[in-house]
């Protein structure tokens, strides 16, 4: 009963809503010529939550960062339209600009995105100050924001440092940095992958009411289906730097139509209930250096084919979702 | 009873005082059982392992192995008791020596316990055990770092199997592991539990993979047990709040399950 109205949610903001992120053809390689990320193409609406989902080298924290040209010395083609802008042509100047601006920034590790030695309150308020923010506003903005994080005594913490801090506050903190100048599109790189489970489901719960008031769009990169299946919209999955599959959440976890989604969705063991064997994906993950020709799950694959071997399968649009496979299922897979 | 821990407390010295660790935990594992020990980070997990493997002395209380008090045993009873039980670590990048072969890294424990002093019935024992855990005996002559981490994982299994121990203590051995090749290495101890009789105390963090591999299963919190029982009893049942607020914290992989997208809230101001 808590489906229909969510899927009507999902829909309308599909139909209605304006698109914010199109990245287009989008290829990221090495100096030395291996793609980390292989042609990818994925759209992101106003307001809507997409979870960009894979496993170890898919690839999928290296398309953040080319979105937001974090590493210069990654070779970047293809095209990153932000409100009809390619922000791949912008100067490094305007860049900074839309870095912590239009696009906030979270990553998983607190430790390493937080500086030790500075007081939480300066690093918040740093983003506004370099906009031009003054220091009364932006002391006053970071406490608002700390508050709606869930952070009672905001006020009072501002001066304190993140060793101080527990790891759900360091996360609050990382995200209030993230949306402090109150941008249109968060991206979130395992923004509670290291947090106990109690903690995570409180930060979830605040990212979620958060994204809801502002109206905030979502690029949630994650490997974990739980979580996806509580927060998103939509679902990309990669493999090997390619999208596999892109639908909706609903439609994604009841008929994946990848084998690859078809195994991973299979080999989740459930809290909710007893199973019996998991049905494990036979091989590993394989680095983009050792990507196989054709489609690179093919070695994984129980229905691959010779064509699966030797041509790389388009991401090709079928009933409102896309999928990259020689042979997808047509057939009413369930995987929940 | 295989193992028992009973009224085992822990506690250290700090600058504020002593912490106590583990306070009056009890636990006991039946020769050929999978149980499950869950914690979250702080809940004394890791201290219990050490405590469990005698790698550090509790304060109190006893640690029985096949009805051998192991507090105060001999050096030869502790000889024996680590042949018996082994560990397998949660990180296959760190937990195997880089330097040596897979054959050095498997076949170390039949060296060091004297079990197989000739190297070829040793080369022998290794390439059984690789193919137990579903690698090739040519894997043998490799190092760890031209093996992926599920792979690593297998060898570390191996490496802990080789030596036949009865006792297989497992600290969050699948959580630095791909999705789908978690499936692979929980499925492979649930073999080895059911082929070769092997008993299981299998310490983790993940919830689903605890239900999922452990008949029995204990919740530790603050250094306490704070409730235990069977798989279905745990799981779909708790009666203890802890467990109850840990089980309602884990996202169900099923977007039918969530609760209706929130509503923006008024505007606080």
């Amino acid at each position: 009963m808590n489906a229909a109205p969510d899927l009507a949610a999902a829909e309308a903001v599909e139909a209605a809503a304006p698109e914010l992120l199109r990245v287009e053809g989008l290829s990221v390689s090495l100096p030395g010529g291996v793609a980390l990320v292989d042609g990818v193409s994925l759209t992101i609406h106003r307001g809507e939550r997409v979870a960009l989902v894979g496993e170890s080298g898919s690839g999928k924290s290296v398309t953040a960062q080319a979105v937001l040209r974090l590493n210069d010395r990654l070779r970047i083609d293809g095209r990153v339209m932000l409100d009809g802008r390619d922000i791949l042509s912008l100067s490094e100047r305007e860049m900074a600009g839309v870095r912590g601006g239009r696009i906030g920034l979270a990553f998983q590790d607190a430790m390493v995105c937080l500086d030790p030695i500075m007081t939480v309150g300066d690093q918040i308020e740093e983003s506004l100050r370099i906009r031009g923010v003054g220091r009364a506003e932006a002391r006053r903005r970071a406490i608002a924001i700390l508050t709606e994080l869930g952070v009672h005594d905001a006020a009072d913490r501002l001066g304190s440092y993140v060793h101080e801090f527990s790891g759900g506050m360091r996360q609050r903190v990382v995200l209030a940095m993230a949306l402090v100048a109150q941008p249109d599109l968060l991206i979130a790189d395992e923004p509670t992958t290291a947090l106990d489970v109690r903690v995570q489901r409180q930060v979830l719960d605040l990212l979620d009411q958060f994204a809801a008031n502002h109206a905030l769009s979502v690029l949630l990169i994650t490997h974990d289906m739980g979580i996806v299946a509580s927060f998103a919209d939509r679902v990309v999955v990669m493999y090997s730097g390619r999208i596999v599959e892109d639908a909706s959440v609903f439609d994604l976890f009841e008929r994946p139509l990848h084998p690859y989604t078809q195994g991973l969705l299979a080999a989740i063991p459930r809290v909710d209930r007893s199973q019996d064997e998991l049905a494990a994906v036979p091989g590993s993950p394989v680095p983009p250096a050792l990507r196989p020709s054709g489609c690179a799950f093919h070695p994984r694959c129980a229905k691959a084919t010779e064509v699966c071997r030797t041509e790389v399968p388009p991401l090709e649009t079928m009933g409102g979702r896309r999928v990259a496979c020689h042979h997808p299922a047509t057939d009413g897979v369930h995987a929940v | 009873m295989l193992f028992e821990l009973a009224h085992i407390t822990k506690t250290f010295p700090t600058a504020q005082g002593r912490i106590t660790s583990l306070d009056d935990v009890s636990l006991s594992v039946g020769e050929g059982q999978a149980v499950g020990l869950v914690g979250e980070s702080g809940s004394g997990k890791t201290t219990l392992i050490r405590c469990a493997l005698l790698l550090t002395q509790p304060d109190g209380g006893a640690v029985t192995f096949d009805g051998t008090s192991m507090l105060g045993a001999t050096r030869e009873q502790v000889r024996q008791f680590r042949r018996q039980v082994q560990l397998v670590f949660q990180d296959p990048f760190s937990s195997l020596n880089p330097r040596m072969t897979v054959e050095e890294l498997v076949g170390e424990g039949l060296v060091i316990h004297g079990i197989e002093n000739s190297a070829a019935r040793r080369r022998d024992s290794v390439a059984e055990m690789l193919t137990v855990v579903g690698l090739r005996p040519d894997d043998m002559k490799r190092y760890p770092n031209s093996f992926s981490g599920g792979q690593r994982q297998r060898i570390a299994i191996a490496r802990a199997l080789a030596i036949r121990p009865r006792l297989l203590v497992c600290d969050e051995p699948v959580s630095a592991l791909d999705v789908s090749v978690q499936a692979q290495v929980i499925n492979l101890l649930r073999e080895m539990q059911k082929a070769l009789g092997l008993t299981i105390l299998f310490v983790a963090h993940d919830l689903a993979v605890v239900r999922h591999l452990c008949a029995h299963v204990y919740v530790l919190n603050r250094g306490k047990i704070v409730e235990s029982g069977s798989r279905d009893q745990v799981f779909d049942h708790p009666t203890h709040p802890y467990t109850q607020a840990l089980l309602a914290a884990v996202p169900i992989p099923d977007p039918r399950r969530r609760p209706p997208r929130r509503q923006p809230a008024p505007a606080a101001s």
